[in-house]
């Protein structure tokens, strides 16, 4: 309750004991300022409390600011030590550090230019850099017929033009191939994939395995690859029978490859997939008694363009099997397709 | 208001400069410094010795009272001038040299401090001498010789981000604008952080004298 004694000279109200308190810990330590210091004041004249808060901070604060400071031992008995031991080893001055910082950017950027022009350098010597054309190319519309007529001051007749109509030709999904077209051509003879020499039977760019026409390949409903492209072209998408598993490569599809080393190459065909070619590798090993051990078996197929498309390794100490199984690792199921065969 | 121990200069501790002990101004301590700093970065290894004599014990006395253990603090001290050691190349002359000292100091306690995390319990019957008279005033019951150890021992128990300050203040003597200096805060959030410092130690020396009670 504010009384005319308890206000101070220039009329301020007193503060209340929150405010009186906060400012506790610096009035104690004759840190406020003279206004402040004698509200501080006005209200410890007249609340007990605060007053004992007031003290508190005295004996707290004055415990602390009395406490005689911790001896030490000589602290530069270990200090010493520590000192000569980085003595020994090289300091660095801040002028080194400078030389040394540049002398590093000077060694990275000579490295990196040295890269880039050793770089540019190969590639224009470089002679096997492949070109990569487009494979779909917009046919150029042929030119307009123009009829003359006359000769010389007569107008020339609009000519009996038909409305052109460029001819839509698709782009040709490089998975579906249909017909080659020149485009196609000059893409498929100069772009080279990096793999092996000598892999134009597995591009299935004109025959399969068998030595068909791609044309005349079907698969197992009896399509060719030029229906399945065009039923792509006019539904957007194509059926797969997915009932029908491919057929197991079987003995008679069975060409043996010549020997590398002391492993056999086989390579299997798989008419309904002529695009794949798989190669199965056997490696041999002899035991004293002359019994024969697959030591193990690899199926690889590659692609058309090459790439591998599937593999399976299987180590074991069994003879060679008379059959070769699939690719799964589970026994052949017999289809139509393979009764087909 | 308060003039704090960097602006009245340092009597230093057995200097070996020359000087007869005395207040020296800031701008003759900060030359000195200098001085020792130059000696030494040219290969002199005797001035960074005078260096470690003149502020020792007020490193240490930073370090313990943030750290607490005597042990801890000395190797704790020792570490702070092995930095200073190898940093003083980097050190820029234009800012003053105890400034940068206290605030390695500040920092290695605080680590050391957070990484022992040994909390010391008071040994209440060993400290606390005065038994309190439910006739005397709560200031009176307050006011008993306490020993340095029980000063230290409460003081470990004020929060590491607010015993920093305490220490700088009275340990250190130093003024709220060196400690927003050493800190590298603002002045009013110096004033802050040392009336929060405060309060803590407050209740915590309230809280020692009732369990000790």
């Amino acid at each position: 309750m504010k009384t005319p004694e308890t206000r101070d000279r220039k009329g301020a109200a007193v503060n209340r004991c929150p405010d009186a308190r906060a400012l506790l810990p610096a009035y104690v330590e004759n840190e406020l300022s003279g206004m402040e210091r004698a509200r501080v004041q006005g209200h410890l004249d007249i609340c007990s409390a605060c007053r004992t808060e007031e003290a508190t901070y005295r004996v707290a604060l004055g415990a602390l600011s009395a406490a005689p400071k911790p001896a030490h031992g000589d602290l530069y008995y270990g200090l010493a030590a520590k000192l000569d031991a980085l003595e020994r080893r090289p300091v660095f001055r801040p002028r080194q550090l400078r030389w040394a910082g540049a002398l590093a950017c000077l060694v990275l950027a000579v490295g990196v230019g040295a890269t880039v022009v050793g770089q540019r350098l190969l590639s224009h010597h470089r002679t096997d850099t492949p070109k990569v054309v487009l494979p779909y190319k917009e046919p150029t519309p042929e030119p307009l017929p123009v009829k003359t007529v006359g000769k010389g001051n007569e107008a020339p007749q609009s000519p009996d033009v038909q409305p052109f109509v460029p001819e839509v030709v698709p782009h040709v999904n490089e998975d579906q191939p249909g017909e080659d077209t020149a485009a196609d051509n000059t893409y498929k003879q100069q772009f080279q994939p990096a793999q092996t020499p000598d892999r134009s039977h597995r591009r299935g760019g004109r025959t399969d395995g068998e030595g068909k026409a791609i044309s005349e390949v079907r698969d197992s409903q009896g399509r060719s690859l030029n229906d399945i492209l065009e039923e792509f072209r006019k539904n957007n998408r194509v059926i797969i029978d997915k009932t029908v598993s491919p057929p197991v490569p079987t003995e008679t599809n069975i060409r043996p490859a010549e020997k590398v080393d002391e492993a056999q190459t086989k390579q299997v065909d798989l008419p309904s997939m002529p695009d794949v070619r798989v190669m199965v590798q056997e490696k041999e090993k002899r035991e004293k008694d002359g019994e024969t051990i697959v030591k193990s078996r690899r199926e690889t197929g590659y692609n058309k363009h090459g790439k591998l498309a599937l593999i399976k390794l299987d180590l074991h100490a069994e003879p060679a099997p008379a059959t070769p199984t699939r690719s799964g690792g589970s026994q052949p199921r017999k289809t139509t397709a393979d009764e087909g065969n | 208001m308060r003039e704090g121990t960097l602006a009245r200069g340092f009597a230093g501790s057995g200097t070996s400069n020359g000087t007869v002990g005395g207040e020296r101004t800031t701008a003759q301590t900060g030359d000195i410094d200098d001085a020792l700093i130059a000696r030494f970065l040219k290969g002199e290894r005797a001035a960074f010795d005078s260096l470690f004599e003149k502020y020792q014990d007020y490193v240490y006395n930073i370090v313990n009272g943030i750290v607490g253990k005597s042990e801890e603090a000395h190797d704790v001290t020792q570490e702070v001038f092995v930095q200073v050691y190898k940093a003083l190349p980097t050190f820029r002359r234009g800012s003053r040299f105890a400034t940068w000292l206290y605030r390695i100091a500040v920092n290695r306690a605080v680590d050391a401090a957070r990484a022992s995390k040994a909390w010391r319990w008071l040994p209440l019957m060993e400290t606390l001498r005065a038994t309190p008279d439910p006739a005397d005033s709560p200031a009176r019951s307050l006011d008993r010789k306490v020993e340095q150890s029980a000063v230290q021992k409460v003081l470990q128990l004020v929060p590491l981000q607010h015993r920093d300050v305490l220490v700088l203040r009275y340990y250190q003597d130093l003024s709220i604008e060196e400690i927003a200096e050493v800190l590298g805060c603002s002045l009013a959030a110096a004033k802050v952080r040392l009336h929060r410092a405060r309060q803590h130690f407050k209740e915590k020396y309230v809280e020692d004298a009732r369990d000790s009670g």
